[in-house]
């Protein structure tokens, strides 16, 4: 090691610190440290003249690394290594530690361990500080595209939002037009609004017209070079790494050229072949070339190649001015490059044919919400009059049973939060249009959550819609009349209910869309216990997955209304275009390294990461070898704990460092009591040791604590070395078992921990000197109990007398 | 000055909860799931003899026993309607047993003395004969005539034993009481 | 089991009232080749006194189970009622060792001990499992051809479907498929997984009858010549209370109610005084005459 320097600057915050510690002490001792270089002191170091007082140190060349005692280093340290980069000195050889939250604070009843556990605290940074190496920071191509999987209400907004930003966009939509599932809603609450709006997306694009501030119809969609719209389209392969993705998309066949047609709707009149329109809720026919409605995107027509004659027939091809059917079309692959994936796939109703009881399917005039979506639109396949299905009459009473697969725990225990608005849209567009109609909502709890959706409900039952509190067990239908009878109990009422009905309206569950497994599967990322897409945290990463560079906006995640789509879907722009906006992706490489002459192949370490970023690759000598993508590489350290042969080292956080800063800690006693080592994970373990000092919990000076990336970096053999090292006793503190913020850290470190407990016993000390803890930040007070337990409890095993050490 | 006045007199009286009483029913064997039910009345709906009753309904029973209301439930002649066909448990979308939590209720008011007299004369013919119902001489006779096997004749004292191992004699002697 | 050889539990309603069963089951049974093997003790199978005591059935089941563990034969019942607490018992106690423990003790002391070692079949179930629809099949010598009858499952085989789940409470395809291979029209009929009420008659006699005449009137307007029940209870209500429910409510049925192995006999070439036919309440000389004639 080359002529290692270290500065070493203690804040006393004010002279606080210096009340309970003695400054000159500590001085005195880093003094006699061998490789320090300099020692500074101050009220603080992280701005102002202390801080510039560092950078000096460094631009006159007297120092090269540096350790500053600062308060709240999670805070601070920005500052400070933000400040040394730019003075000229590798950022990566700083260490911050705390010497008022872990140290004064806590142990201010017994100032004098507390002087000397800050020596040991201090000697243990500086000897971690001399084994530092500068880290650089790498760049990666970014590309500026993005592929928006999903042309429904959300993916269209945020691929608007990224288009104008100046990416290009890919949509990607598997249905033959855009619009989604609330493209059929025909209107949404609370407002009425019309669907048509989201038919095609609305640029800000300012063209040399007037475009419409809202609605779609008449915006200027056209004038969007940069987005690239794939109807009829499927994503069948994804490969790469965040920033540059191969993404493979299968485009089936449309048998209709989109540059040619011009939508003269003449092949539709020659076309032999009719069948049931889905799209319309099977209540009129459609030909076997069609287009959903008039008004979609593309506007171009497709062919339901399911039921076309082809060559058979093709009239339309004869009729064609423009010749744009081609019947010989074939489904395409194609693959493009883009720098983020954002998944906006939406969800589905769930089917309600599985609920026997019910007769969906089975009596025509049970229908869905969606379905009597398309009898209410007035450019619907009624013209917007409502109908029994079976025999077209006009329905004159309605009955809407909700909950149909929701809230049971038998299909889908969730609440799908969207369905009561839903059916109180409906029974007051029926009730408005048509008041002489006898409608009755059928329900367990009414859900108006958003802003003015209570005052919906009281529209509704103000138009006079009844509300009928019990949940239907059977619809029946009269087999002489052919009316349905929905038989339910009011509770309120405490009366049996037989409700005559016309038609009987079902609400049914929202589930995630079709094709959700198999895309999570391609994409690599996780589903929920309901199927969803997961977010990586629902408070502060709504938008966000594990893995870098995927996203997830819109219903795919949870069932949600059109204003909170539209949210989420703009908030996902700004996340996928801060990612890739400056054109290349900024990572230090504080990653893990494999040794490849150790490295044995064992095939552990890439099951292990949680983030893929693992791969076995062919040497030159013929056989395979684990490598670490810096890119995917989260730097949790879970793989050095994995590999059985200590192949793995993590940069900055290496087994020298670690083992360097335990000795260091258990060099100082200064009480009476046994050491303690705490060995806590970056993310919660160490901001529970945090706020116990910043309460002011009391806890004993013999407790000192050490930070590691993540628990799952830990290897049975560094706790025996703990012990080694002259700790009595080791407390490992990691995240919660299912909030690990690096997903299996903290359970892998549980398994580590077991081990050791067992070779602890093998070795006859007890075993209950390593034990295992899971805190958050604010189980501070648990911390604090924590230490003084193991402190008790040491002091009642005696001392731990090991061959060779301590 | 103003006039002190009495308090005016309640004419209803609230009714009493008994918070664990719910525990003693979800201590029973499929008595637990009584605390997930949260009154969308399938259950009551789907009941074939609810329809047919004016207040025999088994929600508001289940609710009643969730709220501890023992009083309303115990004594009441209605708990007795239910003909155990498990619809409700079927149709139920939180998994509620709810034919069974009814039964322990059934057998919680029976502990406290409200037995239906059916139930004491059907335990007493087992207790008598090992059969539900006394089966009188001439018909065991008449089977002979047709060509049928005579009865299986129980052992008494090991079918009365175990009646009163389980739980039985208080039941079968009430029938003496009366 | 593939040898088609059970201990009979009779249960008590059938000796008490409804021997037409027993007769026709034993005849059919017997050209079927399935050997019964009577029991020479006995008792209730406890589900009459469920509602009152939990307890006392599951020890009067699980005695039942032993005799049978005894003899190392699987249960066969022409009841429902029987057949499903006897099932449900059996279950129990193999999976709650809790309660196995405790009902041990009880049987300890009149020397027997549940082991878990055979199973409960309903008639319809040994016929779908052990014997087959294809040997059915084979004895059918007279199909009747344009019979239309309906069918009543009954609850307990049924419901709830977590513990019986052998078959669709909404569309009880077993039984259907048993009557369909006799040769008569099943019919489909409004609220066919309705209970028959038995449980309550004595509670409240007129909810009951109630209930009884909700299915009757469903069934006759569906077009059924008979009613098919595999219950005594259920036959009790449908078939011995028909004429009470006739006078009560002033409407009129005369819809005959056949136990399944009468139907079945019928159709396997017994002579209608085999097969106990007289002993129903409803006269069946209007359905015996439209099979003759075809």
């Amino acid at each position: 090691m080359d002529d290692v320097k270290v500065g070493v600057f203690l804040s006393d915050c004010g002279k606080q610190l210096s009340e309970i510690l003695d400054f000159n002490a500590l001085t005195d001792y880093v003094k006699s440290v061998s490789g320090v270089a300099m020692i500074g002191r101050s009220s603080e170091f992280w701005r102002g003249e202390g801080l510039q007082f560092i950078v000096d140190a460094i631009k006159g060349g007297k120092i090269n690394r540096v350790v500053v005692a600062e308060s709240l280093p999670k805070l601070s340290e920005v500052n400070i290594v933000q400040a040394v980069e730019k003075a000229g000195l590798n950022p990566y050889l700083v260490e911050v530690i705390d010497l008022k939250d872990h140290c004064a604070w806590p142990h201010r009843g017994t100032p004098s361990e507390a002087t000397e556990k800050a020596k040991a605290m201090l000697l243990a940074a500086i000897e971690r500080a001399k084994l530092l190496e500068p880290i650089e920071k790498l760049e990666f191509p970014a590309l500026k595209s993005v592929l928006v999987i999903g042309g429904g209400i959300a993916g269209m907004q945020t691929a608007i939002d990224l288009a104008d930003l100046g990416f290009e966009v890919h949509l990607v939509e598997k249905a033959p037009f855009l619009g989604g599932l609330a493209a059929r809603a025909g209107r949404f609450f609370p407002t009425d609004d019309c669907a048509i709006c989201i038919q095609s997306p609305a640029s800000d694009v300012k063209t040399i017209t007037h475009t419409s501030k809202k609605c779609v119809y008449r915006s200027g969609f056209s004038a969007i070079p940069n987005l690239n719209i794939l109807a009829n389209s499927k994503v069948v392969g994804v490969e790469g790494v965040p920033g540059n993705y191969k993404v493979t998309i299968e485009k089936k066949p449309r048998y209709v050229n989109e540059l040619k047609c011009v939508r003269c709707d003449l092949c539709t009149t020659v076309c032999p072949v009719e069948v049931p329109d889905e799209y319309n809720a099977k209540l009129k026919t459609r030909k076997a070339i069609y287009m959903n409605i008039p008004n979609v995107h593309p506007p171009v027509y497709i062919i339901d190649e399911s039921v076309c004659k082809f060559h058979d027939c093709a009239k339309c091809v004869e009729v064609c001015p423009t010749a744009a059917i081609e019947l010989d079309q074939k489904s395409e692959r194609s693959t493009m490059n883009v720098g983020g994936i954002i998944v906006a796939t939406g969800f589905r109703e769930f089917d309600s044919s599985i609920i026997k009881e019910y007769h969906y399917g089975d009596y025509p005039d049970v229908v869905t919400n969606l379905e009597l979506a398309r009898m209410i639109d007035g450019f619907g396949p009624t013209g917007g009059v409502i109908v029994r299905p079976s025999d077209r009459k006009p329905a004159k009473k309605v009955v809407f049973v909700q909950c149909v697969g929701s809230r049971d725990r038998r299909y889908n225990p969730y609440c799908s939060s969207i369905c009561c608005m839903i059916s109180l849209k409906h029974a007051a567009l029926i009730k408005s249009a048509y008041p002489g109609t006898d409608v009755t909502i059928c329900y367990i709890d009414i859900r108006t959550p958003g802003r003015e959706h209570e005052d919906y409900y009281e529209r509704a039952r103000e138009m006079g819609i009844k509300f009928v509190k019990g949940r239907p067990t059977e619809i029946l239908r009269d087999p002489e009349t052919n009316r349905l009878i929905v038989d339910v109990e009011d509770a309120l009422a405490k009366k049996f209910l037989e409700i005559d009905a016309d038609l009987v309206v079902l609400a049914p569950a929202m589930v995630p869309a079709e094709g959700t497994k198999e895309l999570a599967e391609i994409l690599g990322i996780e589903l929920d216990k309901d199927g969803f897409f997961k977010e990586y945290n629902a408070k502060l990463r709504p938008t966000e997955t594990k893995l870098r560079g995927i996203y997830l906006c819109g219903g795919a995640t949870f069932p949600k209304d059109a204003p909170t789509a539209s949210l989420h879907a703009h908030s996902v722009a700004i996340k996928a275009a801060k990612f890739l906006i400056t054109g290349k992706i900024i990572k230090d490489q504080r990653t893990a390294v494999v040794h490849e002459d150790y490295c044995g192949d064992c095939e552990f370490c890439p099951v292990t990461c949680p983030y893929g970023a693992i791969s076995l690759e062919p040497t030159s000598e013929d056989h395979l070898v684990a490598r670490i993508s810096d890119l995917l590489c989260e730097g949790c350290g879970i793989c050095v704990g994995t590999c059985p042969l200590n192949a793995i080292e993590l940069r900055h956080s290496r087994p020298n460092q670690m083992l360097a800063q335990m000795k260091a800690l258990m060099s100082v006693n200064g009480t009476s009591k046994p050491l303690v080592l705490v060995i806590c994970c970056s993310e919660c373990g160490h901001t529970a040791v945090d706020s116990s000092g910043m309460a002011m919990m009391q806890y004993p000076a013999n407790v000192r604590v050490m930070k590691v990336p993540c628990t799952g970096i830990l290897q049975v053999h560094q706790f025996l070395e703990a012990f080694k090292a002259g700790a009595q006793g080791v407390m490992v503190v990691g995240c919660k078992s299912d909030g690990c913020h690096y997903e299996v850290g903290s359970q892998k470190a549980e398994k580590k921990v077991e081990l050791a407990r067992i070779l602890l016993k093998e070795y006859g000390i007890d075993p209950e000197r390593l034990k295992m803890f899971n805190m958050v930040f604010i189980e501070g007070n648990k911390f604090a109990e924590a230490a003084q337990t193991m402190t008790e409890r040491l002091e009642k095993l005696g001392s731990l007398q090991l061959m060779g050490g301590s | 000055m103003a006039q002190k006045t009495e308090a005016p007199k309640k004419n209803v009286e609230p009714l009493k909860m008994d918070p664990s009483f719910k525990y003693e029913v979800m201590k029973e064997h499929d008595g637990e799931t009584l605390k997930i039910c949260f009154q969308c009345g399938s259950c009551t709906s789907s009941c074939p003899t609810a329809r047919f009753s004016d207040s025999y309904r088994p929600r508001t029973i289940l609710r009643l026993a969730q709220l501890g209301i023992r009083q309303k439930i115990l004594p009441s002649p209605t708990l007795w309607l239910c003909t155990a066909c498990f619809t409700c448990t079927d149709r139920c979308p939180q998994d509620v047993k709810v034919a069974s939590v009814l039964r322990v209720l059934r057998n919680l008011a029976v502990k406290e003395g409200q037995t239906p007299r059916i139930f004491i004369e059907l335990a007493s013919n087992i207790y008598e004969t090992g059969y539900a119902y006394k089966i009188p001489e001439l018909r065991q006779k008449k089977r002979e005539t047709v060509g049928l096997p005579p009865l299986p004749k129980a052992s008494l004292d090991r079918v009365d034993r175990l009646l009163e191992l389980a739980g039985g004699s208080k039941l079968i002697k009430s029938k003496e009481a009366q | 089991m593939s040898d088609l050889r059970y201990m009979f539990f009779l249960g008590c309603t059938i000796p008490y009232r409804v021997l037409s069963y027993e007769i026709s089951a034993r005849k059919v049974f017997a050209k079927l080749g399935i050997e019964l093997v009577e029991m020479s003790d006995f008792n209730c199978c406890g589900l009459p006194v469920d509602p009152a005591s939990h307890e006392m059935m599951i020890a009067l089941a699980a005695r039942n189970l032993c005799l049978a563990e005894q003899q190392e034969l699987d249960i066969i019942t022409l009841c429902t009622g029987c057949a499903v607490t006897l099932r449900k018992v059996n279950k129990v106690l193999k999976e709650d060792k809790e309660l196995r423990n405790r009902i041990n003790e009880y049987l300890k002391e009149v020397d027997m001990e549940f082991k878990g070692t055979v199973e409960t079949k309903h008639f319809i179930h040994a016929f779908k499992e052990d014997l087959g629809f294809d040997k059915i099949k084979e004895s059918i010598k007279k199909p009747l051809a344009g019979l239309k009858v309906a069918e009543h499952c009954g609850c307990h085989l049924l419901r709830p479907t977590t513990v019986t789940g052998w078959d669709d409470p909404e569309d009880p395809a077993v039984l259907k498929g048993l009557i369909e291979l006799t040769g008569a029209d099943c019919l489909d009929y409004m609220d066919e997984p309705e209970c028959c009420g038995y449980t309550i008659i004595a509670i409240d006699d007129k909810v009951a009858m109630q209930l009884t005449r909700e299915k009757l009137q469903h069934v006759k307007m569906a077009g059924a010549q008979a009613l098919i029940t595999v219950c005594p209870s259920c036959h009790l209500m449908y078939d011995m209370q028909q004429a009470r429910i006739e006078r009560f409510f002033n409407e009129k049925f005369e819809l005959p109610v056949l136990h399944f192995p009468q139907l079945l006999g019928l159709a396997m070439g017994f002579r209608p005084d085999e097969l106990a036919l007289k002993d129903l309440r409803v006269n069946p000389s209007k359905i015996l005459e439209a099979i003759k004639t075809t």
